[in-house]
Parts: structure tokens; sequence; C-alpha cells
């Protein structure tokens, strides 16, 4: 089953052209890498995916749904760039109010997934006196909680120390053991190499395939 | 605190409108219900200008909340649409309007018993006098007004969500909806009776609660309740309509520049 395909996809800002005619598919339980310097659209790419900015050409499917305009993919979670949150909350308390939306996690489930991504989830500092890392750990945590079947993760290392970066990985791969699926971006290869089944490059404007 | 603010504003108006009109009683106090009534068809200054403002400002935070960069991306991405995430606004927003009218309501009336109004049973305003000539009954009264400023509340508060969706601004729509307020209200000095007021937005939900009551209403021949709900039905219709187009099209992206929340 494919989770993501993107067929002929063009995305331009005003007049400048980010993406011109990109073809991808995402198989169930595939993960999968983009390359791709500074400014070449990789964020671009994953908002198109999650429904957060339109295609102006070609189609996009995320998870059964052609994402028209207002139509937003379901089971997908999202983590880009530098997370933010509500600052006068506690972290518990951000996650709370995003749970109340779908309300099919209890309370244990939330403290549970702070404690998988290393945070305290009996701690009271607001998010406002948070670390960079720890906020994007919440951001992390935040994105799998729900357990979505497709996760998104734009540069999910930044700001991470050593441990961070090291517990983010045993949970992507215990996560893919359940068949999720994920779209990892980062302008480093190294950094996801290791965790995807295939590997692409945004080079002027399209999409490459990096074959080893 | 504002509430203080308007419930004060809002007696001193209804005292200089019954001065004006001779139908202040002599001697006498105005009675909680003469104030209230007085208040919610005051259309010099309170229905004009305090109300749609003092709302806007109510609902200010409300509306951009949870609208901060990379929130916004989490919350939608747990909704199914957009127009779903839409639809929870607007319930949400029909919510405060009661609240809104609740908390003025019951804020003015501790202001009121403070300076020594009563419910006392005897009503000199001229709805009541009105009222009890018609034979209206008093309940009926209550329930036509609090409809069309629960119907004229909403309105405002999805046209401040459209100005906000456009504007992309928390402040920005309070400072129209001010200058519109400003605006109608002089221009209701000059012009009072004029075809022109009647089909303005902020007319609607004042002038249909005291069309009935000439001479002191509204003369527009066309002019009635039935006209004032059909307007404000039609125009929440509208504005609904563009809000969810303006929402459904927008690029939700995160302003690099802007921090903090
Ligand atoms: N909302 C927007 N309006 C106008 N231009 C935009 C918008 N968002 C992105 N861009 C432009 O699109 C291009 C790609 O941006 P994008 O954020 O996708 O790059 P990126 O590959 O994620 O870069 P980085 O490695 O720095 O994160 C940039 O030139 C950027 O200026
Ligand atoms: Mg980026």
């Amino acid at each position: 089953m494919e989770k993501v395909s993107l067929q002929n996809v063009t995305k331009q800002f005003k007049n400048e052209l980010i993406l011109d005619d990109v073809n991808l598919t995402i198989q169930s339980g595939e993960t999968v890498g983009i390359v791709g310097s500074n400014g070449s659209g990789k964020t671009t790419l994953l908002r198109l995916i999650a429904g957060l900015s339109y295609a102006d050409k070609g189609t996009i499917v995320t998870n059964d749904k052609i994402l028209t305009p207002g139509e937003l993919p379901s089971e997908v979670g999202i983590l880009i760039e530098t997370p933010q949150f509500f600052k006068s909350l506690t972290g518990y308390d951000n996650l709370k109010y995003l749970s109340r939306i779908k309300n099919v996690l209890s309370d244990e489930d939330i403290k549970q997934t702070l404690t998988l991504v290393g945070l305290d989830p009996t701690s009271k500092k607001k998010v406002s006196t948070y670390s960079l890392g720890m906020r994007q750990r919440l951001g992390i945590a935040q994105a799998i909680m729900e357990k979505p079947t497709l996760i998104l993760f734009d540069e999910p290392t930044n700001a991470l120390d050593e441990e961070g970066a090291a517990t983010l990985k045993s949970i992507i791969v215990n996560l893919k053991k359940c068949g999720t699926s994920f779209l990892f971006v980062s302008h480093s290869r190294v950094e996801i190499a290791e965790l995807c089944d295939r590997v692409f490059k945004i080079s002027s404007k399209q999409l490459v395939e990096i074959n080893d | 605190m504002f509430f203080i603010v308007v419930a004060l504003i809002s007696r001193s108006e209804v005292i200089t409108f019954m001065y004006l009109t001779d139908t202040a009683p002599e001697n006498k106090n105005l009675s909680i219900p003469d104030l209230w009534i007085g208040t919610f068809s005051n259309i010099r200054l309170v229905m004009y200008f305090l109300l749609p403002v003092s709302f806007s400002l109510y609902i200010s935070n409300f509306l951009s909340i949870g609208f901060e960069s990379t929130m916004l991306e989490y919350t939608l991405l747990r909704y199914d649409s957009r127009r779903h995430y839409l639809r929870v606004k607007l319930s949400g927003l029909f919510l405060r309007v009661v609240f809104y009218l609740t908390h003025l309501s019951l804020t003015s009336v501790v202001i009121w018993v403070l300076l020594g109004h009563s419910f006392a049973l005897e009503n000199y305003h001229y709805i009541f006098t009105y009222n009890s000539l018609a034979n209206i009954p008093i309940s009926q009264l209550y329930s036509v007004f609090i409809i069309k400023i629960i119907a004229g509340l909403f309105f405002i508060g999805v046209i401040n969500l459209v100005l906000f969706l456009v504007t992309k601004n928390k402040v920005l729509p309070m400072i129209l909806i001010f200058i519109f307020s400003f605006f109608q209200g002089t221009l209701y000095l000059y012009v009072m009776n004029d075809v022109l007021l009647a089909w303005l937005p902020f007319s609607q939900f004042i002038h249909g609660t005291t069309v009935d009551y000439t001479p002191f209403g509204f003369n527009v021949s066309y002019y009635s309740t039935l006209f004032q709900l059909s307007y404000l039905i039609v125009g929440t219709a509208l504005a609904i309509i563009a809000a969810t187009f303006l929402f459904s099209h927008a690029d939700i992206s995160q302003d690099k520049n802007k921090g903090d929340n």
C-alpha cells in the first residue's frame, strides 16, 4: 500500500519556482530520506505532503487522501524545524491540549511518551524555560504520541545531544518494527543514511534517487 | 475590567437618552430592567461602538490562540480537514458570544445595584411602555432582544475572524472594528434615518430592536425585524464562506521572524 504518492508536483512561491515536476512514492513501512542544501525546498516538500501547503500543479495523495485545498491527511505526525509550543504551559499540558483533539490518548499514554523522549512528565517547568534540545524532544513526543502510520521528520536531530540522538534512533527503530513509515529530511546525508531504505536528493528543483 | 467601564458608560447613556426624550421619571431612580433594555437598544454609543469594540477585544485572544507557528501545524494534522477545524473554532466563538453577554449583563447588574438601582417593578423605558400598551408578553420581549444580540455579536465575531485570517494579525482586526464602529457611530449623528445606515453591518443588531417602537425606531420603509434577521443570517453565512475559503487556501508556514507567541 502506498502511504505517499506525489505525481508531477510543482510548487512556486510568487514567481520563485521551488519544486518542478516532482514524483515520489513511499510504500507502507518504508523509510525514505531526502537531502538537499539550505533553501532547496525540503521543508516545502514536507508541508505539501502534510497538507499545510498545496501544490500548484500535480497530485499529492497522503494516506489515501487526495490533498486538494482544505483537505488534511489522517494519521500523520509531523515535526518541522524549530518546534514551538504554548510557552506558558508545561510540556505535559501542551501535549494534553493537542491530545484532546483526537481524544484517543489517556493521561498515562502522554506521560509514557514524555518519558520515552527523555522528558520528566511530572516536571512543572514551563516550555518558555525549556532549552532548545528539550523543545525538540517535546516536538518529537508530539509527533509520535498518537502512533501515526506516517511520520514526517524535518531535521529531527536538530539541537539534540548525543544521548538524545541515540534515543531518537531507538524510537525510530522501534516504530519501524510496528510498520510505521517515515520521511526524513536533512541537509546531512550521513545522519539519515543508516535509517533509510531509500535516499533522494533535491537537485535543480527535482528529486533524484541516490544509489550507492 | 472593561465590563465595568461598559456598565458605567451605558448607564449614563441610558439616563442621558431618557432625559433627552423626556421619558425619564422625575425624582425616581431607573430600574435595572430599564437600564438593561436601555443599554441594548442604545444606538448612540453603546451598540454602535462599545459593544462591537469590546466584543472584538474580548475574543481577540480566542481567535488567535493556536495560530502560533508550528502549534497550528500540530493542531491541524489532528483534524480531518481545515473546514473541520474552522467548525470547531466557530462553535467556540458562539460560546464566547453567550459568555460575553452573560458576563456583561451580570457585571452591569452588580455595578448598577451598587449605584443604587433596584429591580423595582415599575419600568419607565419607552420599550417597556410600548410593550405593555401592545400587550406583548415580557418574556417575549427579552427573548427577541437576546436572540438579536447573540446573532449580531456572532456576526461581528465572524467578521473579526475573517479580518484575522486576512491580516494574520491579532491587533489589526480590533483596530479595523474600532475605526469602522467609530465611523458608523459618527455617521449616525449626521444621517440618522438614512438607508445607507440601515445597510451597514453594525446597524443590524440594534435597529431591529428599536424598529418596532416608533417614534423612536428607524424609519426606512422595508426595515423590520425580518429584514434584520435575514441580513444577519445571510451576512454570517457569507462571512463563514469567506473564512472557509481563505483558510482552506492558506499556506500554513512558519513565520521565521517571530519566535515567540
Ligand atoms: N511561505 C513562503 N513564502 C515564500 N517563499 C518561501 C516560503 N517558504 C519557503 N520559501 C522559499 O522556498 C525555498 C525553499 O524553502 P525550504 O524551507 O523548503 O528550504 P529547506 O530545503 O527546508 O532549507 P533548510 O535546509 O534551510 O531548512 C526558499 O528559497 C524559501 O525562501
Ligand atoms: Mg528546512
